[in-house]
């Protein structure tokens, strides 16, 4: 165990860091995990399939289980060697699992009657059981414990921690399962969508799947991985095993009178270079970077040129065996192409990598053409995308008959249809016309056709659609006429009575198979050409652009420099006085920098930080106190002078130090402002400009403000700016960073020489995106882009559309029925009313109206719409629905009746009889509601 | 003479019709589905919607006698039956035929007379017969009523009775024309057409052809299934919350009795499921009777069906 070479931080993680860590532990090292994975998870694969086809899937899943709680033990040695080592013997994995075999057998047969358990409790112990014993691979592997203190020592490990553990135990038991059901279900539409390939059986209807068992072991190794990590932070947390491996790292150190390292994993374990940049290898590293990395941009450059390239070619006579872009160079520049050869030149420089070959591609064809091929590129564009639309809309339609009509001789029918896949329909089909049973496969064929449709969006398959129904809604016209004569041949056999012939069959095969496979091919052939032109024409080359920057940081490593990108945006630099920090160059034409970020950098820089800015000094921070000087497409000669400290003797050595000189394609330069340093930092005359810094405690200024690069005509092109307690060394353009401009004879020695400036050999190069802070929202995001206005705008425009439609298109609101309860309060309460002012007379006649309207609404039908009722009636249905005696309600009634004929104020007696049918009238309530 | 000829000739006695009433597909084709199934059809719409003109054209096409009677409250039975009226000459009592003796009766707004008289056509549709004064007398056939009610109008009309409704095979509903449709008639009116003077229609068939294409649509294969599916739609009427009575066994076999005929227009000599859906609407509609909750509350019968039909499941064994 090499402890220098340390890849993994020993930091504490939460479970999703080590989830992700273990992905990317694997994806690095692949290799080894492939080597693994080959000579214990294909043997295992094998062996279960063949158990499963010989006895059965439950048999065969139960095998796999066996053998992936063995095998993953030797994924968790090789997981725990790759830590330490950039290579692992996978032989040694398979000894030392195997001889630790018969105590891994234990464990995990312990595991297995602790699951058995559970699930017979229904699996909720193992939540705990599953939690205490989940380390128990891991002491018996890498601890070697024996089992009776693995099992003391694997729960102690849990119980610190048992929350988090659990959170694992969940997380993994799931993972293979999930990988199980995404392999069974993604393989089958790759197989039978893409290659048209006959799946095999789905894992639903058979129980098990080759696919998903592939799955399953596929899992495994970035299972047993995470399950290793999380180990290995629980570890950390509650032993401080970093500490351990820290201070046994510095033994080491000491014992092998190795390098001095503060880091334990985290740093890279290269060194701080002593030396500075060397002008006069600068050269010789040039060459070498370019034979080791076989750059294209010289003999192969990408075309057309970019206009970026193209400015660089005044470079290309002068780099040796640059033929390639001499060539491209002298092609028709852009100037004189029409503007749609010079669309599709943008287009191609424009464009993501990914599609930038169909671009150039289509920059070749005459112009019609490439108007043709773009019409068709968005014709298919916009099909794929309706038709998207359309079954998103439709959304999952199919739904399998919960139930079914009852059928005659239903016995005497196929099995019940399990299965909803078109392709296993023919097939079943198939089978069933070769065995003769012709009426089964029409209707099998019937059905492979509505399921394909039915996927595509043609039909909606719903167990309430008749046969003609779904001939008549099919959107898809090509399917209609074969569906129909397909239903037309069901439809005899099925409720004719009428034997289907073999010609029959076989013509609704030939037209089921039509449905099922023809279209879809069709759409594939029409499709394919965009994918394929798309992403395999040519694979992205490295350094076939001469604008490209592939050469600058491989040329720096040649050199010996330590060179890295940064992995976070530039806003996050950490101030630091650290000698040995890295210094950041940013290529302001190809990393905007936002205001926040140039905020950031002023800070940064006058804290210690030393930034190498190249571009248009205008782009850079004002703090900086530069300004853009002159800016012409002509070539120019660059001068850099390095003072030379002493004994140091290199390229043209003149009285104050050595001079390089380069030369420019396109000649830029700055203006400088007075140095910003602060007072008792300022630069001391005559200092090496050059000198590294190594030691921790340097606080002092590295170099002094001035020029270190001039061009021809005197004007500065590179400086050097002390601010703060850190310096910036600016670059008046990024030419000297690209491909073409560094492999210019002499530039890279003029680079190298400004680069020394910086006094670091540890450098970090910003990407593009790092210069722009990330958005603390969506919205803030869309603002910094620059669609502040148009989502302004858009939200106008919803509100005013949903103003003018959206209202109108909300569902209106049934009005809500009449209260029958709530008017008869009404009535009970007028009537109260009317009593307290003494108008008995007028309450009962208005309570008996009411009552009669009532009792007309619910006598029957046919009898109550002509005034022919006569009293009875209504005393006779008072009876019949009230329960009260029919005589009473007779008299009740006739006497209501006859006082609303009657004219004065009334008396007791009206209220009375009120009283008595409003009794009447609440029993036929209770009894009816 | 076979399915081939029911299916041509009901092509062109659905085409001769739809020569003089346009835009009225749906309702042409319940009438002469109705013909050929021995049924009887209730059309309900606005007035002006060419109910009358339907029935009157559809006596024309089939070859058939055609008489109308007017409903009104003060209409009587006999003046549907007949009656018996003494003859002074022979000194008996002579059988003087009401305009019930035809083969395709217009019963116009039907509901404008009292129930009394309504029921006078039940032993006419039911027993294709009618008694007078005990003595029975068989109609011709074919026989066919053809009411017409207007829905807008309720005063001075009176309801049919559920007996009454029930013997009807359909109750179709007319509708507005759209405009193109309505341009198409206003158009034919400019260029002379009269609605009362059909004397230019001719006729397609006549009556023993109606009453052979009874006899080929009687031998339509309906299977066990189809018959399932049908009794299956009308069971859930009176399962239905909504519904507070369902239909009645004779719906179903109206039911069958219609997808027969549609089947047999299409040339085929079995039913199928798409041949008894189209037609559970215009059977069941009026044989259905909601609950007040449900009427309060704006559904109608065919939102009832509607439902129904989709939760029946077509009878299939794929799918």
């Amino acid at each position: 165990m090499d402890l220098m070479q340390a890849r993994v931080a020993f930091r504490e993680r939460s479970l999703l860091d080590v989830v992700d860590l273990a992905v990317r532990f694997l994806a690095a090292n692949a290799k080894p995990y492939a080597l693994l994975a080959a000579s214990t998870i294909v043997p295992a694969f094998a062996v279960c399939w063949g158990v499963a086809r010989a006895a059965g899937w439950i048999f065969g899943w139960i095998a796999a289980l066996v053998l992936a709680s063995l095998v993953d033990a030797s994924f968790v040695e090789l997981a725990s060697k790759l830590v330490f080592s950039q290579q692992a013997s996978i032989r040694d994995a398979i000894r030392t699992t195997a001889a630790l075999l018969p105590r891994l057998l234990l464990v995990r047969a312990l595991q297995g009657v602790g699951l058995a358990f559970s699930l017979v409790l229904g699996g909720v112990p193992w939540l705990w059981l599953g939690s205490i014993f989940l380390f128990l691979p891991e002491v018996v592997v890498l601890e070697r414990s024996r089992v009776p203190a693995a099992c003391g020592r694997a729960p102690g490990l849990a119980m610190v921690r048992l929350g988090a553990v659990t959170a694992a135990v969940i997380l993994l038991s799931v993972l293979p399962v999930g990988a199980a059901l995404v392999a069974d279900v993604a393989g089958r539409e790759i197989l039978e969508t893409l290659l048209e390939i006959r799946p095999p059986k789905s894992m639903f209807t058979e129980g098990g799947s080759a696919l998903a068992l592939l799955g399953f072991w596929l899992a495994l190794p970035l299972r047993a991985t995470a399950r290793f990590f999380v180990y290995l932070d629980v570890r950390t947390r509650i032993e401080g095993w970093d500490i351990q491996t820290r201070f046994a790292a510095l033994a080491a150190r000491a014992a092998a009178a190795l390098l001095a390292l503060g880091v334990l994993v985290m740093l890279p374990a290269r060194t701080a270079h002593a030396a500075p940049l060397d002008p006069a290898k600068a050269e010789t590293a040039v060459d070498a970077t370019m034979r080791a990395r076989g750059y294209a941009f010289c003999r192969d450059p990408e075309k057309p040129l970019s206009e970026a390239g193209r400015a660089l070619c005044p470079h290309a006579d002068a780099i040796p065996d640059c033929e390639g872009l001499r060539k491209a160079c002298s092609d028709v520049p852009d100037d004189e192409l029409s503007w749609l050869k010079r669309f599709s030149h943008w287009l191609a420089a424009h464009a993501p990598s990914w599609l930038r070959d169909v671009f150039m591609v289509l920059a070749k064809l005459p112009g019609f053409a490439f108007l043709a091929a773009v019409g068709v590129a968005i014709v298919v564009a916009v099909i794929a995308v309706v038709r998207s639309v359309r079954a998103m809309r439709r959304g999952p339609s199919f739904q399998a008959p919960a139930e079914r009509a009852p059928l005659r001789n239903r016995e005497e029918k196929p099995a019940p249809l399990v299965t909803t896949d078109e392709e296993a329909l023919l097939a079943q089909a198939g089978d069933r016309a070769r065995q003769g049973e012709n009426d089964a496969a029409l209707q099998l064929y019937l059905a492979a056709a509505l399921r394909a449709l039915d996927r595509r969006g043609a039909v909606r398959w719903a167990r309430d659609r008749t046969n003609g129904e779904y001939v008549r809604s099919c959107l898809e016209a090509p399917s209609r006429e074969p569906l129909r004569a397909i239903v037309r041949e069901v439809d005899h056999a099925q409720f004719g009575r009428i034997p289907a012939t073999e010609t029959a069959v076989t013509r609704a095969a030939a037209l089921a198979s039509g449905i099922v496979r023809w279209t879809p091919a069709v759409l594939l052939v029409l499709i394919l050409p965009a994918i394929a032109g798309c992403s395999s024409l040519h694979a992205p080359r490295a350094g076939a652009d001469p604008a490209g920057q592939d050469l600058f940081v491989p040329w720096l490593r040649q050199q010996g420099m330590d060179v890295a990108f940064l992995d976070a945006p530039l806003e996050d630099l950490e101030a630091t006085r650290d000698g040995r920090s890295r210094a950041v160059v940013i290529d302001a034409e190809t990393t905007p920098l936002d205001d926040e970020t140039k905020t950031h950098l002023e800070t940064w820089v006058a804290s210690g930080g030393t930034l190498v800015l190249a571009g248009a000094p205008a782009t850079w921070p004002k703090a900086f106190g530069a300004k853009d000087g002159h800016c012409e497409r002509t070539a120019q000669n660059v001068t850099a002078r390095m003072t030379l400290a002493s004994g140091q003797t290199t390229g043209q050595t003149s009285a104050d130090g050595a001079s390089f000189t380069g030369n420019l394609a396109r000649a830029a330069s700055m203006k400088l402002a007075p140095a910003t340093a602060e007072p008792g930092h300022a630069a001391s005359e005559g200092s090496a400009g050059a000198e590294v810094n190594d030691d921790e405690d340097d606080d002092d200024v590295r170099a002094d403000s001035g020029t270190v690069a001039w061009l021809e005509d005197g004007s500065t092109y590179a400086a050097v700016q002390p601010i703060g307690h850190g310096a910036v060394i600016g670059i008046a353009s990024d030419e000297l960073l690209t491909n073409a401009g560094l492999a210019r004879p002499g530039n890279a020695a003029v680079l190298a020489t400004v680069l020394a400036y910086a006094g670091r050999s540890r450098f970090a190069v910003a990407e593009p995106e790092d210069g722009s802070a990330p958005a603390s929202s969506p919205i803030a995001a869309l603002i910094r882009s620059g669609l502040g206005l148009a989502l302004l705008q858009a939200a106008v425009a919803a509100a005013l559309l949903f103003a003018a439609a959206g209202v109108r298109m909300v569902a209106p609101r049934p009005t809500a029925p009449p209260s029958r309860r709530g008017f008869v309060e009404h009535i009970v309460a007028a009537g109260a009313l009317y009593a307290t002012a003494g108008a008995a007379r007028h309450v009962l006649t208005a309570y008996t109206r009411f009552l009669e309207q009532r009792l007309r609404a619910q006598m029957p039908r046919g009898t109550t719409r002509n005034g022919t009722q006569d009293g009875a009636d209504f005393a006779a249905f008072l009876s019949a629905r009230s329960g009260f005696p029919a005589a009473e309600c007779a008299n009740l009634w006739s006497r209501a009746v006859a006082a609303t004929h009657t004219a004065g104020q009334g008396n007791a007696e009206d209220l009375r009889i009120l009283q008595s049918l409003y009794e009447v009238h609440s029993a036929i309530a209770r009894r009816d509601p | 003479m076979d399915i081939s000829y029911f299916r041509e000739t009901f092509l062109r006695i659905k085409a001769r019709m739809a020569e003089v009433v346009v835009g009225q597909d749906a309702a042409i084709d319940g009438m002469i589905v109705a013909l050929l199934a021995k049924g009887h059809v209730l059309i309900e719409g606005s007035p002006g919607l060419g109910k009358t003109l339907a029935a009157r054209a559809l006596g024309v096409v089939s070859g058939s006698s055609f008489k109308r009677i007017q409903f009104t409250p003060d209409l009587m039975p006999s003046d549907i039956t007949g009656s018996n009226v003494y003859s002074r000459d022979t000194s008996t009592f002579r059988f003087v035929a009401g305009p019930i003796f035809a083969h395709v009766v217009l019963a116009d707004e039907i509901n404008r007379a009292p129930a009394k008289t309504q029921s006078a056509l039940l032993e006419a549709m039911q027993d294709q017969q009618v008694t007078v004064d005990g003595t029975s007398r068989p109609l011709a056939s074919p026989f066919m009523v053809v009411a017409t009610q207007n829905p807008l109008e309720s005063h001075g009309t009176y309801p049919l009775p559920e007996a009454q409704l029930d013997r009807f095979l359909f109750k179709l509903l007319v509708g507005h024309p759209p405009p193109d449709i309505e341009r198409t008639i206003v158009r034919q009116h400019a260029q002379g057409f009269d609605p009362t003077d059909l004397g230019k229609l001719r006729p397609i068939a006549t009556p023993d052809d109606i009453v052979r294409m009874h006899a080929i649509a009687d031998t339509v294969r309906i299977d066990d299934a189809v018959v399932d599916y049908i009794v299956d739609v009308v069971r859930r009427t009176r399962e239905d919350r909504a519904i507070e009575v369902g239909a009645s066994p004779r719906a179903s076999i109206a039911m069958m009795r219609a997808a027969r005929v549609v089947a047999a227009s299409e040339g085929r000599a079995f039913v199928t499921p798409d041949d008894v859906k189209p037609m559970a609407a215009p059977v069941l509609r009026h044989r259905l009777m909601l609950h007040a909750d449900a009427q309060l509350q704006g559904v109608t019968a065919d939102d009832r069906i509607e439902e129904i039909l989709r939760a029946v499941p077509v009878p299939r064994l794929a799918g």
